[in-house]
């Protein structure tokens, strides 16, 4: 469970940060060694992404990252998180994919394996409240927080709804469209989100195109958390390709302690 | 332990079926849901569906006994539902007609489709056309390339064909719909997608269903006019399903039917190059549905292969996935080699050339009708013409004789 975070962040009149990490990209072996610097550098929470091969409701940064980690497993990122764990990671981590790679490793054996592994929340861009239960029913009882979306498009009678059958924190899709590094927050950011606050019986967490300390620290005077991903993701591929793994930790863990500070209210 | 959601029901086919899509989307389903509901029931929708199936498509389709070719295989009457001669040439613009007509009512003035050998995506840039709304449509490069007159044939009609890239190459159907799925969210408040098959997250099976079980519903009273009989055995072939869905429909619960879905097994189902989704596949979920699929045991869905575009997808519409598991329909794989050689009977022996999609299901017809007595009766569906195909079939000739 992840709401203790939430009271951390509060007392320290902050906004949580939540990087994604696209596991496997290029190997599982660099991800163990970059979900340890972004907690170090400030992290408050990971999103662990299973790749998978037909990513919808992604843009181009996460696709060509997916395509980079294919072969990566459901198993390879329990199997990092455990060790992450075991070497005294205690951010919460929370389990990113699609249905499909979730449904065909056995949803009750995942929740199982989730416990065992360290793994706090389940996100999975394709189940909307809709059809939650069939993962709600194994998630439950063994404290794993389910994390529903909300987007622009949602109603706040439906934000409501959205959030009472999720725990943890509700993640505001702010924009329209897929993940991907975008210039700045929509001119109707500020009152939506404080409108989707008021609807949401969970905080609320903004995310999609986030990816400066400036956004950065505009979504965190208005939101309760701030996902950063599709920039994190590109920076570390980047650098890593033209100056190698110890930059490319550098680089991502001095770029994410600057979201940090930008958590500050 | 109470639970707060509510499972929908609507739009499930035993397990299979659901809406499992992005959040952004969900709303749009639900109006669009609303939208069909109220459209399905409202008299003057119907009246004017009806009308433009008949004054532009060209409706009622003919149905065809194709003396020769049941001579040729020496045992069941082969009749055939002539989707191949409706406006732009298959069974697609029964569909696109009908899905046209709710954007309209909702107030959408933009269309966007997936199409794979690009029937569906020249019937959508038609409807486009004739209710004067703008139109993109989504097609892997791969496809592009195999189906190049419907490429042409789509800009000509003033759609924006965008062509879908992956790196390597090779992108097909899938690949379109996700990048159409993608285009969708980002532009959803004024734009309606047409989905091409009876695939998708509900309603678009249930709703594609419905506008193409004309198909069947047409079939069943011309053959009951004709030869006062029901027919031993339905045909169709399988991409997504739409075509088969159609005509099976009218016929579920007719339980002296049997019905017959061709999939496309490509190279053969041992080489692992096909699109057999319900032989071959497992259950999992893929654009908005759960549904048999083709994918590796980590659930990474599988590239497939088939000569003809439009089968040439991982997935299967989910009622033909509850229709396989309750054995109510019986799905089985024909090969390119033995789609191709039905093409060319049905080009020799009755003088039309059917599409490559199509004649998987011609293939199927022929082979069942060699156990059957010459007094029973298989209606086939021949879901479109085999123009777009000249280059497909010429291209895979020669490969053989090399």
């Amino acid at each position: 469970m992840i709401n203790h975070i939430f009271k951390k962040t509060a007392k320290e009149n902050r906004a949580a940060l939540v990087v994604f990490i696209s596991c496997g990209d290029p190997d599982i072996g660099f991800t163990e060694k970059l979900v340890r610097r972004v907690c170090d550098a400030g992290a408050d929470m990971v999103e662990l992404g299973v790749p998978f091969s037909d990513p919808m409701a992604d843009g181009k940064s996460i696709q060509a990252a997916s395509r980079r980690a294919a072969g990566t497993s459901v198993r390879d990122v329990l199997e990092m998180s455990a060790r992450l764990r075991k070497a005294g990671v205690s951010n919460p981590f929370i389990l990113f994919s699609y249905m499909n790679p979730l449904f065909k490793f056995g949803l009750e054996k995942l929740a199982a394996e989730s416990s065992l592994s360290g793994i706090d929340a389940w996100l999975v861009v394709d189940v909307p409240m809709e059809e939650s239960d069939e993962i709600l029913i194994h998630t439950r009882p063994r404290g794993i927080d389910f994390i529903p979306l909300g987007a622009p498009t949602s109603s706040l009678d439906r934000i409501e709804k959205i959030s009472e059958c999720g725990s943890g924190f509700l993640y505001y899709v702010t924009v329209m469209g897929v993940t991907g590094v975008r210039n700045a927050l929509p001119t109707e950011f500020v009152e939506r989100i404080a409108e989707v606050r008021k609807a949401s019986v969970l905080p609320v967490a903004a995310g999609f195109g986030i990816s400066n300390p400036q956004m950065a620290s505009l979504a965190a005077r208005h939101a309760d958390a701030v996902v950063v991903g599709s920039k994190i993701v590109d920076m570390a591929h980047d650098v890593l390709l033209s100056e190698g793994e110890a930059a490319a930790l550098d680089k991502v863990g001095e770029f994410v302690g600057s979201l940090a500070s930008a958590m500050k209210r | 332990m109470i639970m707060k959601t509510q499972r929908t029901e609507k739009g499930r086919f035993g397990e299979y079926g659901g809406m499992y899509v992005a959040e952004t989307l969900m709303t749009a389903l639900l109006e669009l849901e609303d939208a069909y509901t109220k459209a399905i029931a409202d008299e003057s929708f119907r009246a004017e569906y009806m009308q433009i199936l008949r004054d532009y498509v060209g409706r009622p389709s003919a149905l065809y006994h194709a003396k020769r070719l049941s001579e040729y295989c020496g045992g069941a009457q082969i009749w055939l539902k002539r989707e191949d001669l409706n406006h732009t040439g298959a069974h697609k613009i029964n569909n696109t007609v009908g899905q046209a007509l709710i954007a309209k009512r909702m107030g959408k003035h933009r269309l966007i489709a997936e199409t794979g050998a690009g029937m569906h995506g020249v019937a959508t840039a038609t409807v486009a056309a004739l209710f004067g709304m703008s139109c993109d449509v989504f097609m892997g490069s791969e496809d592009i390339r195999r189906q190049s007159q419907n490429a042409a044939r789509m800009k000509m009609l003033g759609a924006n064909l965008v062509s879908v890239e992956i790196p390597g190459g090779g992108a097909t159907l899938k690949d379109a719909m996700n990048e159409a799925l993608r285009n969708w969210a980002a532009t959803v408040d004024d734009t309606f997608y047409v989905i091409g098959t009876a695939a998708g997250p509900h309603p678009y099976p249930t709703m594609v269903k419905e506008f193409q079980s004309v198909i069947g519903r047409e079939a069943k009273n011309q053959l009951a006019e004709r030869t006062g009989k029901l027919p031993s055995q339905v045909v169709a072939c399988v991409g997504g399903g739409s075509n088969a869905i159609g005509i099976f429909a009218p016929f579920i619960d007719d339980k002296s039917v049997a019905l017959y879905g061709a999939e496309a097994a490509g190279e053969g189902i041992h080489t692992g190059r096909h699109c057999a989704s319900l032989n071959a596949g497992s259950v999992g979920v893929l654009h908005g549905n759960k549904t048999y699929l083709l994918q590796d045991s980590e659930g990474q869905i599988s590239n497939t292969h088939s000569v003809s575009a439009g089968l040439d997808y991982p997935g299967v519409g989910p009622e033909h996935a509850y229709l396989h598991d309750t054995g109510r329909a019986v799905y089985v794989p024909v090969d390119d080699a033995q789609a191709v050689e039905a093409f060319r009977a049905l080009c020799k022996y009755e003088g039309i050339i059917p599409a490559l999609e199509s004649s998987h299901a011609i293939a199927l017809a022929m082979q069942n009708a060699r156990s059957l007595s010459k007094d029973e009766i298989i209606l086939v569906s021949l879901s479109g013409r085999g123009d777009k195909d000249m280059d497909s079939v010429v291209e895979y000739l020669n490969r053989g004789e090399k």
